[in-house]
């Protein structure tokens, strides 16, 4: 009883019950992932091999990057590629969410069949597609050339075109993941408030934007915020569909670094030209960037975003 | 009294059964592990049969092996290292032993090396893996070798009526075999058949910068050699073969196909010797194997690029003696005939020149050609330090880039030159 | 009653709506087509010129290889088992932790909220080797449990937290003060409210969770060294080797792998429909 009374008390709950919420979180916060953050920031200042350790260099890092061509590069590329992504990416999940929620014959298949690349390894799906877009006898490339009658694109082969191929094969590898997403938010939308809606004589389109979009919003906002540190962070596909052969020996990130993004940079940095420090000075300018970007976001969102 | 005798036999005895054995047996009391780390994690069950082979002959060490993917072996050996936890012999890779001596990972072998009896060995191989530079001791030892040969379609060949490259010849006759090579053959315009194919790649690009006695990088591997003199003549040469004469198909529209000569439609390339086992399995036309042709900047002298696969022992391992065993048994006596075949050619003399590993019933018919290849394996200076930065990442990139018609031939050079540089600054 | 035209009208809608759905289930189809037909070929048939979809050979023997020379069965066990208990786990700390950060003020609330995203943006390969470091520390490498795999998505969920917060701020208020009135104390209110109307959210990062461990590659890698604890995507890697890929093995391999997630995928979508109506609390 006594127990009850002080778990129920208002003091308790206002200045102790959070903390107990938020702990098992915390524990993990610090231990796993604090630890390793600041131990990578003081890397960004120091040259490190891992079997001799860290020398203190100071600013050095950042220095070099500055003036690097190939990190500016490489910067761009990531940029042009979120920029590429991000629109693309989140409509056609949101699409692809509306067309599946509803209750047809058979909409269990559909959903599944669309969730299908999520949960695949990477490493397969990469090499098919990289197979399928192969300018000289990939299927795409086949059909173009006898549906339209014309040659189709480079696709990988050419530094124009890599980074938007890689674009598309990302959006197709991904659009499920959101489209889970927003299908449960979707499926949190009150029926009622839809029924009321139809009963005053709005249609299907202005439902969708006078009610749904609203109360999707956090949704949206949550999945927008996911994909651009997703975008960001791109690394397998990229690896996949750019590295050479098997037993060839040249760069990833091609052809001709066009396709070299921020985390390719930063593992070639780190595991190949052993240079751990320039890499975790690329990966704390990646973080600024897309901090930023974030605070942004969390900033504007008043305007759109429509909490309870 | 004669209890005392007794005891006293008894306690002579004792002694001579542990002073006379005690020599022996405390160096077998001892029971050693060793850690071993291999990246090709398929043929994981037969290295644990020749580790449990080798437990057989010295029963105080037992080895555990661990196979990790190629790809992501680096990463867990830096992570062992940083956590002081590195195997006591792991496979090492030919370009970053330079490297990974500067930072002390490796033990130095050549007080091992030097023991043994080199008759037996390729020695030829044994300079590519000195650190820090050509006149340094052996930090990795070698198990098996490679070598960058001349392959060539001998249908597309014969259908020209055409005779097949010789063993001696220049970059004007290749060139000049190659255009007759090329055909359109369906009159759209685009080639179908290609006399040669270029690759942006080490095993080609630097095969022909030695093949035309230049070399990529300064013997003091302070700078990078390529925008000048016949280091640029090599990559000249490469480069028109694309676009000026345009025998060879693009990066562009190669992408994707790794092995493009198994398609049929080219009819020279050059790779390494490890193709032959690719090029047997999935070309359907018969092929032969000559030496590259010589450039102009040669003098006649043939440089062969050659490397090759080794194993190198942890700097603070805590068995020297009994991983340098290990290394040396896998390397020579140890590894079964049948283990290294096909291009690959084990560096024990023995294995390599067996019936077994002629292969005379398979293609190529002159496949003593890659051992001859072998013995001209020339400089040291190949795998200078930063590699896997200057060669594969920038150099690679940036010729594609000429290859691809993204940038002209002397401005990539300079620009490509300048970022090499600087890599190699650093060491 | 519906008039014929009304009923010709939701047939054509429908039709439409199958039509592009299907058209979009192609676009994924195909690819699969790909790897099934890749994965019944032969060695050295990979790379044909011009591609063929219908191997001349079928090698159902690939599947076998992969299943029991290559091992693929036993890693299985070790995967579902690692990515099952990183599921599970998830839902209580990122449920407990997002209830709080959407419903509850407290100190240092957005500062550790903000802790919580940016963790998520620096790339794992900057941090790998200092968290390999703490895992060597915690004398969790090889563990039979495979704690090192499974406790840090349980404590440190961010993406699970930060998903759940955004589920939570959209339940309305009169709910919680509804609770209030009914003498819940705080824990009562998550627990009995919040937590079932988020089984959708929940069943989502369940299936994310599941997901994520399942596809992992580094962090098995590292953190595992005996071949009998190994899991599915260790496997996938063992296939790109040196000089060649074994591609046929490498599609029969993705193909079992993906098997058992689509089973669960397909289990677990009923708990994405909203199971509680709001309407019941209004009577």
């Amino acid at each position: 009883m006594a127990i009850k009374n002080l778990l129920g008390s208002t003091r308790f709950e206002k200045y102790v019950a959070p903390y107990i919420f938020i702990l098992p979180m915390l524990v993990g916060l610090f231990v796993f992932r604090l630890g390793p953050v600041v131990w990578s920031f003081l890397l960004s200042f120091q040259k490190y091999n891992p079997f001799q350790g860290g020398a203190w260099i100071g600013l050095q890092n950042y220095k070099e990057l500055l003036q690097d061509k190939d990190f500016h590069q490489v910067f761009f590329n990531t940029l042009k590629f979120t920029l590429m992504y991000l629109p693309l990416g989140v409509i056609s999940s949101l699409i692809l969410a509306v067309l599946v929620n509803n209750k047809l014959k058979g909409i269990v298949i559909f959903r599944a069949i669309y969730f299908l690349p999520v949960i695949s390894a990477v490493a397969a799906v990469g090499t098919i597609w990289a197979w399928l877009l192969n300018p000289l006898f990939g299927l795409v490339n086949y059909l173009i050339k006898a549906v339209f009658g014309i040659i189709g694109p480079e696709w990988l082969g050419s530094p124009k075109t890599a980074l938007f191929t890689l674009v598309l094969v990302n959006i197709w590898l991904t659009m499920g993941y959101a489209m889970v997403i927003f299908l449960a938010g979707l499926q949190g939308v009150p029926q009622e408030l839809l029924d009321a809606a139809w009963v005053d004589g709005a249609g299907k389109v202005k439902r969708f934007f006078r009610i749904v979009l609203p109360l999707l919003s956090p949704t949206t906002f949550f999945v927008i915020i996911i994909t651009i540190i997703r975008s960001f962070q791109i690394f397998d596909l990229v690896y996949i569909m750019t590295a050479p052969a098997a037993g060839e020996g040249g760069a990833v990130g091609g052809p001709a670094n066009s396709t070299n993004v921020l985390v390719i940079s930063i593992f070639l940095n780190a595991f190949s030209f052993y240079r751990m420090g320039y890499g975790a000075a690329q990966a704390y300018v990646l973080f600024l960037m897309v901090a930023f970007i974030t605070f942004f976001q969390f900033r504007f969102q008043k305007r759109w975003v429509h909490y309870q | 009294m004669k209890r005392l005798v007794f005891v006293a036999l008894l306690a002579l005895c004792a002694g001579l059964l542990f002073a006379g054995g005690s020599q022996g047996e405390t160096a077998m009391a001892e029971k050693i592990e060793l850690r071993y780390m291999m990246w090709d994690p398929q043929i994981i069950e037969k290295e644990q049969a020749l580790a449990q082979k080798f437990h057989e002959l010295n029963p105080n060490v037992s080895i555990t092996v661990e196979g990790i993917a190629y790809a992501q072996f680096w990463e867990k050996i830096q992570a062992m290292a940083a956590a002081k936890t590195l195997p006591d012999v792991f496979w090492m890779a030919v370009d970053r032993v330079k490297d990974n001596q500067r930072m002390g990972a490796l033990l130095d072998l050549q007080p091992y090396v030097d023991k043994l009896d080199k008759s037996n060995y390729f020695e030829s191989v044994f300079n590519v893996l000195r650190a820090p530079n050509a006149n340094g001791d052996m930090y990795a030892f070698p198990y098996a070798w490679v070598v960058c040969i001349f392959y060539y379609n001998m249908r597309l060949f014969d259908e020209a009526g055409l005779q097949y490259p010789p063993e001696k010849w220049t970059w004007d006759e290749m060139r000049n075999l190659a255009i007759k090579l090329t055909k359109d053959i369906d009159g759209d315009g685009n080639a179908d058949q290609w006399g040669y194919w270029v690759k942006g790649r080490y095993t080609h690009t630097w095969s022909y910068v030695y093949n035309n006695g230049a070399q990529m990088v300064s013997d003091d591997f302070k700078r990078c050699l390529l925008d000048e003199g016949k280091g640029k003549e090599a990559m000249k040469f490469l480069a028109d073969l694309v676009i000026k004469d345009k025998v060879s198909p693009t990066p562009a529209q190669t992408k994707g196909v790794s092995t493009f000569f198994t398609t049929g439609k080219i009819a020279m390339c050059t790779e390494g010797s490890w193709r032959i086992d690719t090029y047997r399995k999935s070309l359907a036309d018969p092929f032969g194997i000559t030496y590259l042709p010589l450039g102009p900047g040669s003098g006649g002298k043939y440089d062969s690029f050659g490397w090759p696969d080794s194993y190198a022992i942890s700097a603070y391992t805590k068995h020297p003696d009994e991983s340098w065993a290990w290394t040396e048994y896998m390397a020579g006596p140890g590894r079964p005939v049948d283990s290294v075949l096909g291009g690959k050619v084990s560096i024990w003399k023995k294995s390599a020149l067996s019936d077994a590993w002629a292969e005379k019933n398979m293609l190529p018919e002159n496949k003593d050609l890659v051992l001859k290849a072998g013995a001209l394996i020339g400089k040291n200076v190949t795998f200078a330090p930063g590699w896997p930065e200057w060669s594969d990442q920038i150099a690679a990139s940036d010729f594609d880039k000429i290859l691809l018609g993204e940038g002209d031939f002397d401005t990539v050079m300079a620009e490509m030159t300048e970022k090499i540089d600087k890599v190699l600054a650093r060491y | 009653m519906i008039s014929t035209r009304r009923k010709i009208k939701i047939f054509l809608g429908h039709s439409l709506h199958y039509l592009i759905l299907t058209a979009i289930a192609l676009t994924i189809l195909v690819p699969f087509t790909w790897m099934l037909s890749t994965s019944l070929k032969g060695r050295g048939v990979l790379q044909e010129i011009p591609p063929r979809l219908i191997p001349e050979k079928f090698h159902w023997s690939n599947y076998k290889d992969v299943l029991l020379k290559y091992h693929f069965l036993r890693y299985s066990l070790n995967s579902i088992y690692v990515a099952l208990m990183t599921g599970i786990g998830q839902l209580f700390t990122c449920s407990l932790a997002g209830f709080a950060f959407a419903r509850l003020k407290f100190w240092g609330r957005d500062v550790l909220f903000a802790l919580l995203l940016a963790t998520m943006m620096i790339p794992l390969q900057v941090m790998i080797i200092p968290e390999f470091l703490i895992m060597m520390g915690l004398g969790w490498i090889d563990h039979p449990l495979f704690l090192a795999l499974i406790v840090p998505s349980w404590l440190a969920g961010s993406f699970g937290t930060f998903m759940l917060r955004q589920f939570f701020m959209t339940v309305p208020t009169d709910l919680e003060d509804a609770g209030r009135i009914d003498g819940c104390t705080i824990f009562g209110i998550y627990w009995r409210i919040f937590l079932p109307l988020s089984l959708p959210s929940l069943a989502t990062l369940f299936i994310f969770g599941v997901m994520s461990s399942w596809n992992d590659l580094l962090r098995p890698i590292l953190y595992l060294s005996s071949q009998k604890r190994m899991t599915l995507t260790i496997g996938l890697a063992a296939f790109s080797r040196q000089y060649e890929v074994n591609e046929n093995l490498k599609m029969a391999g993705s193909l079992f792998t993906l098997l058992p997630l689509l089973i669960l995928y397909a289990f677990a979508q009923k708990y994405f429909v909203q199971g509680i109506t709001l309407s019941g609390l209004k009577g």
